[in-house]
This record gives structure tokens, sequence and C-alpha cells, in this order.
């Protein structure tokens, strides 16, 4: 019973993390049970089947209505804005908020990045971290990503000699790296060669140590 | 409630919506779950036909090659301004669908918008999520087909309920209390539960089963690297086979055969990416070109083992 809880826990971890968006939903729902059976009046279960979000709020704002006293309702109103704010991360915070001119330069670079290999390879195997990995294919079907090579360059210290392995099996290939997370020499001693450096991304190429 | 106390909620939603927009469109980070399923808008924006398995992204695709947008353009900059109103479209046709709307419509979106905004929850739940996977199937189902849905079937249940009332029968309300009794949030909720139950209980199935399959797969790839590699050389034109490489799992480097010396530049090639030397080189009396060749491009060979009087037997 005990692994049951603690996968159940892990899996909701995986997709919700640390959010609270089905607390919060089951907490509306009690929240209604409650106004269903004092005031005898019936909601529609419509409102959750198809739409979480709708369930919440109309949960909540049928609380309120139904208080009567001026400090009851700005308890309410305070609770509701603190469950609210709890129930996940703001999306204009950083990470996932940048500034305008911060995005602009970074879209431009993953560009510039993007064409400069197609240049080099029209049909282009690559292999890059999992921020820049998806745009590939989103910017050009030219690209064929190495996704299960995406596993080594996702952790702290990524493991190139295994990197190397993988380049060897699959022949001339490119790697885009985060110009802090590696030191040249670990790319020359696995056969890669530094093609070109932009904003903050080198770009290796792997072919055999072949390149010059 | 006062006109002003009703106001005030709608006023605060349509800025909200508008700084959700320009923002999501301009200044969030596109999410990377999200952004991965635009391949197939890729595909369909530059080879053109119809991702059948990927609808709404073969008709993003088949918008970006009609105007000669890139995709990622037209995903990250445009749409928002199209989707994200829709989809708040969607919960105000669905809120305003309710029958006491009139005084409480404007805080509950009011409530959607502030949940929206404090939506971040998981990057497993990014594609979901309004305010960073708009373009994505599942936030479109999830915020513009669930509410319309809503918005619907709550307009034809009240239209139903009138139509009941105003055939007042002996056993229409008594029907209609019937439905009540089973149809209702309490039961709902027990469905729910029951079903996060079973959830949990194929989940952990789930689990132990993957844990055996990665520890499967694990042994697998263990062996695999153990074993080395065996590649068939098939020359220069690359149709006829003409050797075979043996790269073994302690490093050592093997050459059976090999060539003509026309197909040494491309053993020479292959060698390189092994580290430009050969531990033992096998060849047929006589059948040394490529052998040569690559000597004289600077590979290491330490043993060549010629196999004298090779015959077939009839």
């Amino acid at each position: 019973m005990r692994e049951i809880i603690s996968s159940f826990f892990a899996a909701y971890g995986t997709a919700f993390g640390r959010g609270k968006l089905i607390p919060l939903f089951l907490v509306a729902l009690i929240v209604l049970i409650a106004i269903e059976k004092k005031s005898r009046s019936r909601v529609n279960p419509l409102l959750f089947v198809l739409s979480v979000w709708t369930g919440i709020s109309y949960a909540f704002v049928r609380l309120f209505e139904r208080l009567s006293k001026r400090w009851e309702k700005v308890f309410v109103a305070v609770l509701l804005l603190v469950l609210v704010i709890f129930s996940g991360t703001l999306i204009w915070m950083s990470p996932i908020h940048e500034t305008g001119e911060a995005r602009a330069q970074r879209e431009a670079g993953y560009r510039e990045v993007f064409e400069t290999i197609l240049q080099a390879d029209p049909q282009a195997k690559v292999i890059a971290e999992p921020d820049i990995m998806p745009y590939f294919n989103a910017y050009s079907p030219d690209f064929t990503p190495l996704y299960e090579a995406e596993d080594i360059l996702s952790v702290q210290n990524p493991d190139f000699e295994k990197l190397g392995r993988v380049c060897r099996k699959e022949g001339r290939f490119f790697a885009v790296i985060d110009k802090e997370d590696t030191w040249p020499e670990k790319m020359y001693e696995n056969d890669f060669d530094l093609m070109t450096t932009i904003g903050h991304y080198d770009i290796y190429v792997f072919s055999g140590g072949a390149h010059e | 409630m006062s006109k002003r106390f009703r106001l005030i909620p709608w006023i605060l939603c349509i800025l909200f919506i508008a700084a959700q927009t320009v923002i999501a469109a301009f200044y969030t980070v596109p999410d990377t779950a999200s952004v991965g399923y635009l391949k197939d808008a890729s595909q369909v924006a530059y080879a053109g036909g119809f991702v059948f398995t990927s609808p709404l992204m073969s008709l993003w695709g088949l918008l970006c090659r009609l105007f000669h947008v890139s995709v990622l353009t037209f995903a990250l900059h445009v749409l928002p301004f199209v989707l994200i109103p829709a989809c708040y479209g969607a919960y105000v046709f669905a809120i305003l669908s309710l029958p006491d709307a009139r005084d409480r419509g404007g805080w509950m979106l009011f409530v959607v918008c502030m949940l929206h905004l404090f939506g971040y929850q998981a990057d497993a739940f990014s594609p979901f999520t309004l305010l960073l996977g708009w373009y994505t199937g599942y936030a479109l189902i999830l915020h513009l087909i669930a509410p319309l849905l809503l918005g619907v079937m709550i307009r034809v249940a009240l239209s139903r309920k009138e139509e009941t009332e105003q055939d007042l029968t002996a056993a229409g309300p008594e029907d209609e209390d019937m439905k009540h009794k089973y149809l209702n949030v309490r039961n709902l909720a027990i469905v729910f539960v029951l079903f996060a139950v079973l959830a949990a209980a194929a989940l952990f199935v789930l689990n132990r089963k993957i844990n055996n399959l990665h520890a499967a797969t694990e042994n697998l790839q263990r062996s695999i690297a153990e074993k080395g590699d065996l590649i068939e050389f098939r020359g220069k034109k690359g149709d006829v086979l003409k050797g075979y490489v043996l790269n073994g799992s302690d490093g050592g480097v093997s050459v059976v055969f090999g060539g003509d010396e026309e197909d040494g530049p491309a053993l020479a090639e292959l060698l390189g990416g092994l580290g430009n030397r050969v531990d033992s080189w096998y060849v047929k009396e006589g059948e040394d070109g490529a052998l040569n060749y690559c000597r004289k491009q600077g590979i290491a060979v330490s043993h060549v083992y010629v196999l004298e009087g090779m015959r077939e037997l009839p």
C-alpha cells in the first residue's frame, strides 16, 4: 500500500511538480458539496467535468456570495488569492519569463546557429543541449536530431567520451554546446573540431578527426 | 450587487488578458516541451502535404506555407494574439451560459485569469498550460474546446429545464429530482476519488513494469557495449563487400581483407575514425592494395597476416 501511495505521489510530481492545481480542485469540490447541502440548490456537475478552471472559480465565487459579513468576505477573498498564488508558479517569473530584448537576442542566436549548420551540411545530424534541441526540427525538417544522445548533454558533467562513441557510429555530425559547459580540449580528445562560436554556443563538428 | 462592483472584474480581466497576450508573444521564454510539437508543422511548412496524426500542427504548417512565415515566428509571435483571446472568449461563453452569470460572471473570469497567471505546474504539464503552450493541441482542447462544449451543454440543459417547467406534468418534477439524486457534485466527487485510486493502482503497476524494462535495457546496453562492433566495409562505391573491420570492446581494431588500392581512401577514412591504428590485418596473397594505401596515409598497422593457399572446396 505504501508503495502504491509513493508511486502515486511520484507520478503526480512528474506531471504537476510542486503545483497544487489538483488539490485546489478537490478543495473546490468540497466547498461546492457543502454549499449544495446547505442551500439545497443543485450545482451543474458539468462545470467540473469539462473544465477544472471554471469549476474552481465557480465554487469560490459561490462561497464568497454566501457570506454576509464584511470581514468574512475579506478573509475568503484573501484566502482564495493565497490559494491561487500557491497553486502554481507565476508565469511572469524568471526563468519562465525574460525581457523582450533577451528573448529576441536568444532567438536570433538560435537562427544563426541553425543557418550556419545548414550551410555546412544541408542534411545535418545534430546533438545539442535540451534547451535548444526541440528548436532544430521546429526550424527546419532537414535536421536530424539524435534524441537518443540528448541525455548525455542533459547532465551537469557530460560524458564526452560517450558522445564521441555515439558520433563514431553515426558518422559526421554537429554538436551545439554552451561555451560554459565544456572545455574545447575535452571535445578535441574525442575527435570533435570547433567549427565556430555563435553567441553562447560552440558548434563542434565530428568527422572522425578528419575535419580541419 | 451594484453595477460598479459588477464592472470592475470585467475591466480587470480585459487588462489582464491583453497583458498576458503581449507578454506571451514577446517576453515569455518558449517552453521547450511545447516547441517539440512544432516538428510536424515545420515538416508541412517546408515539404507540403498533411500529417494526419497531427492535424493541428499540420494546420499551423499550412498557414506558414501560405503566408511565407517561419513556423517559430508564427507559433510564438503571431498565434498568441489569436489563440489566447480566443480561449478566454470560450471561458466567457461558458461562464455567461450559467443562469446567474450577470452577478458573478466577471469575478469567475477574474479567478480563471489568475489561475492561468499562476498556471505553471511542471515541465511535463507545460503543453497543457495556456500561457506556455497555447499552440499545442492539448492546450486548445482544455482551454478552447472544453469551455465551448461546457457553454453549449449548459445552455442545452437550461433550455430543456425551461421546457419541462412549462409542461408541468405530475411526473415531471419527480423525474428531475431523480436525476438530481444521481447526478450531483457529491457523487461526482466520489467518482473522482475512485478514479484517482484506480489511476494510482494503474500507475503502480505501470511503474513496476517500466522499472523492470529499464533494468533489462540497461543490461542489454552493457552487453552490446561489451561485445564490440563488426563493420562491413563495402569499398569505394559501397556496392561490393570488400572486407570487415572489427572494433573490439577492449579498443583493439582488426581488419579482414579490405579490397584494392582504389578502396584505400574510404577504408582509411573509416579507420581514421577508430584511432588511425590497426592491431591485426588479415589479407589474401596479392590483394594488399588497400593495406598499402592505408600504411602510406600513416595508419599504424601492428601485425599483418597473409593468408596463403586459400582455395574454395569443390
